[in-house]
């Protein structure tokens, strides 16, 4: 006869549990069940009504999240310098600091570096 | 190792006796006297997974074992390092959280060329043990799934299908989990929301990719459910900081929690993305009709996806908005193609998951991550109810610890926190939505690095994270975006399926490769 899972976790369970209660090290605790994904019921109340976004309208997500960061970096004129957007974490423009400055003016605009990232894209294809 | 071995040996013999399973002794690699590099490491630190908790002082030490693997003709040496990495702010250099992270590496092989990925799994709250163990790591716990029979606690053996022959691997806990833990003056919960997670785990693996001189080491991520959801967001955020990453595997995606119908109240959203593997369900039963054989299973799948698309989802939507009824011709398709009766899909038309695991097969309750579990009784609806994840939890429980002192040299007075109850406090909001969307974060990876490579790996049994909602997510990304999708008989953890697992670590060899160029 093929043994009862149920009961087979259960017993598992008791040992474990036997086991921890002798020495820690060696058993995992187990908080909440594993239910990957959830989210509590009352943030289930508050999720997105309507189609999500694709094309134009997920590009000008991707803008937005892109440009926030950017402009957190740049001054006021909104024009960053390598050593602000090293300072800022931004190592991305860091790094190709060079090829976004076209002007060698030693800032980059937004649309600097948008130009920079719609060539790069380019060329990859 | 004397105070845990007595009570184990009693319950395994307990186990044997009274329900006829055998245990199989993991511990031990049966190597022989380990080489003199071999370091062990007793960590006296104490641990917590409390949402207040914090270590006074970062900890930065960790094991280090020499291991040999072999793989039929060929031989693997490799080390793995077991222990804690301090991720730092990036400004302010400051401590944010000692990681706790099991590293193997192949030894005497060229950094530059040798790719590094991080595997973890999601919860939001859970350890990577799951992956670590069950997955594509040199040494696996043997589950058996989708059958109940095998002997538990799961014996650990080689891992034919480890990924090491192709890529370093690196297991990395979540603050909160496993051995994490944040460093004070924060505490776990302030890295328990979408964007302070991505934002320590991009953190660690700076940290770890500087301390280990990886910089010209191609970088991968591999995430499971929720761990989707953090590789979007930890991929737009690495490559914003200048870290290029080659490859990004989706495990089981859950991108889009709006999207996902069990997530979300469920009035808003239908339950179109599920459909399709209601009918993989009763396809396995032997339910559905017709009973697709294995080869038809992909083109029975597509007629379902379309059923689903073009007829089910308008229906649902004319029902919600209008109230207008479903056609007795739709409810007699969608009953031939999921096993489920006509007068179930009238008297609950939008679907649920949760009916359909207690429905489908009289007198059964169905796992939700892998609905081949089976098990008697009708539980209420429940997502804690899962007889596909609580009957491996305890295996992989009792195993970790073990594994880790046995094996790999780290002990700890700690136990190991598998899963934290982060997830109940967890700041799911993002991007201005109380519930997150991450399709924008991929995007935003791809349009910095235009060559990324993202691989998906779905199991047609999953009811956790369903394939055709991860396939309309992805759509979303337009055909400019490199993301290749591959789907299995198997569970939401498919890579315990012994006849899965060899199917995707080939695809997966196969990703790493054009990933890589070569």
């Amino acid at each position: 006869m093929a043994p009862d899972p149920m009961a087979r976790a259960l017993l598992l369970a008791a040992c474990l549990a036997l086991a921890g209660s002798a020495a820690a090290a060696g058993t995992a605790s187990v908080e909440v069940p594993m239910r990957d994904p959830w989210v509590p019921p009352e943030l289930a109340k508050q999720a997105r009504v309507g189609a999500p976004s694709s094309g134009a309208e997920l590009q000008a997500e991707v803008d937005r999240k892109l440009r926030g960061r950017f402009e957190a970096a740049a001054g006021p004129q909104g024009l960053l310098t390598r050593d602000a957007a090293r300072a800022a974490g931004l190592g991305f423009i860091d790094r190709h600091f060079e090829a976004i400055d076209r002007r060698h003016a030693g800032r980059v605009s937004y649309e600097d570096y948008r130009q920079f990232l719609r060539s790069r894209a380019a060329t990859a294809r | 190792m004397l105070r845990a071995f007595l009570p184990r040996t009693a319950c395994l013999a307990a186990a044997l006796f009274l329900s006829a399973c055998g245990g199989s002794g993991g511990g031990g690699n049966g190597a022989g006297s380990p080489p003199p590099q071999t370091q062990a490491y007793t960590d006296p630190t104490v641990y917590s997974s409390a949402a207040t908790a914090s270590l006074a002082q970062p900890v930065d030490t960790a094991s280090v074992t020499h291991h040999t693997l072999t793989l039929g003709a060929s031989t693997l040496h490799y080390t793995a390092t077991a222990g804690h990495m301090t991720a730092t702010a990036p400004v302010s250099g400051l401590a944010e959280a000692s990681f706790f992270y099991v590293a193997y590496t192949l030894d005497g092989a060229a950094p530059a060329s040798r790719p590094v990925t991080f595997f973890y799994n999601g919860g939001p709250g859970s350890a990577s043990a799951w992956l670590h163990l069950g997955s594509y790591g040199p040494r696996r716990l043997a589950t058996g799934m989708p059958r109940l029979d095998a002997p538990a606690p799961f014996p650990l053996v080689d891992n034919a299908e480890t990924l090491l022959d192709v890529s370093d691997l690196v297991f990395v806990d979540a603050v909160g989990s496993g051995y994490s833990e944040a460093v004070a003056p924060n505490t776990n919960r302030t890295f328990w929301g979408v964007d302070a997670d991505g934002a320590v785990f991009r953190d660690f693996v700076v940290r770890y990719v500087a301390a280990n001189q990886r910089q010209a080491s191609p970088r991968f991520l591999f995430g499971e459910s929720y761990g989707t959801t953090r590789s979007a967001v930890l991929a737009d955020l690495l490559e914003s900081a200048g870290v290029e990453v080659s490859g990004v595997v989706l495990q089981s995606a859950v991108l889009d929690y709006n999207s996902n119908c069990a997530l979300v109240a469920r009035i808003t959203q239908p339950c179109t993305g599920y459909v399709p593997s209601y009918a993989a369900t009763a396809a396995w039963y032997g339910l559905s009709q017709p009973v697709p054989s294995a080869d038809a299973l992909p083109g029975f799948l597509d007629d379902a996806r379309a059923l689903a698309r073009d007829r089910f989802d308008p229906a649902v939507r004319a029902q919600m908005s209008s109230g207008t009824p479903p056609d007795a011709a739709l409810l007699s398709q969608l009953s031939a193609f999921t096993g489920m009766p006509p007068a179930k899909w009238q008297a609950q038309f939008n679907m649920t998951p949760d009916f359909v695991r207690m429905n489908l097969v009289s007198g059964s309750t169905l796992g939700r991550y892998d609905t081949r579990v089976s098990v008697p009784g009708t539980a209420p609806p429940s997502g804690d109810d899962d007889p596909s994840s609580y009957l491996i939890t305890p295996s992989f429980a009792f195993r970790i610890g073990e594994y880790l002192a046995n094996e790999l040299g780290y002990t700890t007075p700690t136990s190991y926190t598998l899963l934290s109850n982060a997830i109940q406090t967890w700041n799911f909001s993002h991007d201005g939505r109380p519930l997150p969307d991450t399709v924008p974060d991929l995007a935003a990876a791809f349009t910095q690095n235009p060559r990324l490579k993202v691989l998906v790996f779905d199991g047609y049994d999953d009811l956790a994270t369903p394939f055709f909602t991860t396939e309309r997510d992805l759509a979303r990304l337009g055909t400019g975006a490199d993301v290749q999708v591959k789907s299995y008989v198997g569970g939401h953890m498919l890579y315990l399926d012994d006849a899965a697992r060899p199917l995707a670590k080939a695809d997966l060899a196969a990703f790493y490769r054009r990933a890589l160029g070569s």
